[in-house]
């Protein structure tokens, strides 16, 4: 089913649209609370969690991007969980070194409470990524916003995980300077 | 600013931002794998081993069909080169039935140190699924071999035929003789992920996997400093397929814990060393790299695999070069490695 069929079913708010939006996303979601969340049943509740999300905010909301509105929403959701959670015991999943691997980004003057989480931060990070070769751009993602395992990228890019990781700690410092370029510049 | 905002930030990027990320990962790539996650089953199933008539008969679906998917497929690449093409691989055309999906080897393509074999897998609704082919084996003449990789491509959307390429490198010779490709369950993920799809079967498959060796050494010997390191050229191998580079660092003892020892964020050396720069520059003027960076736009390789072990105070490297069309080689000019030129006589 296209992604505004199933829409559609939203704004219709037939019970169709979930089982429509589970087939077709169903992987994909789960995909992401799994990893954040180590474990089958929280993830599928968060998984359930967004597509209730998605029911409250379609209508009025008509997402451009079925996918990734809900990439967005189980995601976040799945965030939250972990905060919540006993999942948030170290060493757990790929966010404690997601996390470490992001503190090395982080400017050693910046203005700290004005970013906050504020769109201005994403802006700077779409920028830096912009500015990135596709394939160095799409690494970049796949580890930080799906939590991506090196040794999957390493699989799915033909690359070692070695260079996977000299990949990204080259890309973190790289932000590390953009976002302090542009805490000055701002 | 926190990590987490980081996180948090990096996490409201722009939607097309996140779903090129997957299609990227989706795309026909070669990729690496490492073997030794093959899903073995406790119970072998009723297997179905029927050698194609194809073979026998010299019925195919054209000669540069079941080569063809071997290569990439964006239309750029020059067309097969039909006498190299005979020379370096075979239309195969064995098949396996069980559980009700077909698996078809297409074709073998190989030269000294790499293996292509492409394979088709018919099954109703099979268009939409990745495979995962970490899940398939192949033992016989290449036995022993563990490194390699394999991609998914589907040519012909709509005729439930998936297409999967799989690719055999290794630092010693590929022998002749009969292979065995043994599929034990079909792993279906969409995604990669989780929430796999199984069929649970068993696919043995025997080909031919003999070729003529077209293969090249050029001179070696030559002394490179890589990063201050020493290392000498051991041997330079060349076919139309691909290129092997074999040499051995002699870091000093210091120099060699730190390239092995070294936490894994640091180890551009090691890398560096694994894939050593190199341009292949043809009589034409057009020029083949080693992408050790994602800087060149186009390095015509389809894939670099690269590898090392240590040897006392030395490190043996190696690294095969997968070339993204024939690469006929009188057509060479010269093979420069980490800046020594190296004419092809």
């Amino acid at each position: 089913m296209e992604d505004q069929e199933i829409i559609e079913l939203y704004w219709k708010r037939s019970e169709k649209a979930i089982s429509a939006t589970e087939e077709k996303y169903g992987g994909y979601c789960y995909a992401i609370a799994y990893r954040i969340l180590q474990n089958d049943e929280d993830a599928q509740e968060c998984v359930n969690d967004a597509y209730f999300s998605a029911w409250r905010a379609i209508p009025p909301g008509r997402p451009e991007k079925l996918q990734a509105f809900l990439g967005k929403l189980v995601r976040n959701t799945s965030l939250n969980r972990r905060k919540e959670s006993h999942a948030q015991k170290r060493g757990e999943g790929q966010i404690p070194l997601a996390l470490s691997e992001l503190e090395e980004c982080i400017p050693a003057v910046t203005r700290v409470e004005e970013y906050g989480e504020s769109a201005e931060l994403t802006n700077a990070i779409e920028r830096f990524l912009y500015a990135q070769t596709q394939p160095k751009r799409n690494i970049f993602i796949r580890r930080y916003w799906y939590l991506s395992p090196i040794r999957e990228l390493a699989k799915e890019y033909g690359m070692s995980q070695s260079k996977i990781k000299s990949l990204l700690f080259r890309m973190r410092k790289e932000l590390k300077t953009h976002l302090e370029k542009e805490d000055f510049l701002l | 600013m926190k990590k987490e905002d980081l996180l948090n930030a990096i996490g409201n990027i722009q939607d097309d931002l996140i779903l090129s990320a997957i299609d990227d990962s989706k795309e026909s790539r070669p990729k690496r794998i490492r073997r030794g996650l093959m899903v073995t089953l406790a119970a072998a199933l009723v297997l179905t081993l029927t050698v194609g008539v194809g073979a026998a008969s010299g019925i195919f679906r054209g000669l540069e069909d079941p080569f063809a998917p071997a290569f990439r497929n964006d239309g750029s690449a020059p067309p097969l080169d039909r006498e190299l093409v005979e020379k370096l691989g075979h239309p195969v055309g064995v098949s396996a039935t069980d559980q009700g999906v077909t698996v078809t080897v297409d074709s073998v393509l190989r030269d000294r140190y790499t293996c292509t074999v492409v394979t088709s897998i018919a099954m109703p609704g099979i268009e939409k699924q990745e495979i995962d082919y970490e899940a398939m084996e192949m033992s016989g003449a290449l036995d022993g071999f563990s490194s390699g990789g394999g991609y998914t491509t589907n040519f012909t959307p709509g005729d439930d035929t998936l297409q999967i390429i799989r690719v055999w490198e290794s630092e010693e010779p590929f022998p002749e003789g009969e292979a065995t490709m043994t599929i034990d369950t079909l792993v279906f993920n969409r995604y990669r992920f989780l929430r796999e799809k199984k069929v649970e079967g068993k696919w043995e498959l025997k080909f031919d996997i003999s070729y003529e060796d077209l293969s090249t050494e050029l001179p070696a010997g030559q002394v490179l400093s890589v990063e201050g390191i020493e290392t000498t050229l051991d041997e330079i191998t060349i076919s139309p397929l691909s290129m092997m580079v074999k040499h051995t660092a002699e870091p000093g003892e210091a120099d060699l814990e730190q390239v092995i020892e070294t936490e894994p964020y640091e180890r551009t050396l090691k890398n560096h060393l694994e894939e050593l720069a190199c341009v292949i520059t043809k009589k034409d003027g057009t020029q083949f790299f080693c992408p050790g960076t994602f800087e060149e736009k186009e390095t015509h390789m389809q894939s670099v695999h690269g590898d090392s072990k240590q040897q006392g105070e030395k490190l043996k490297c190696w690294y095969v070069l997968r070339f993204d069309q024939m690469l006929p080689l009188d057509e060479i000019q010269s093979i420069t490695i980490e800046g020594v030129e190296i004419p092809l006589a």
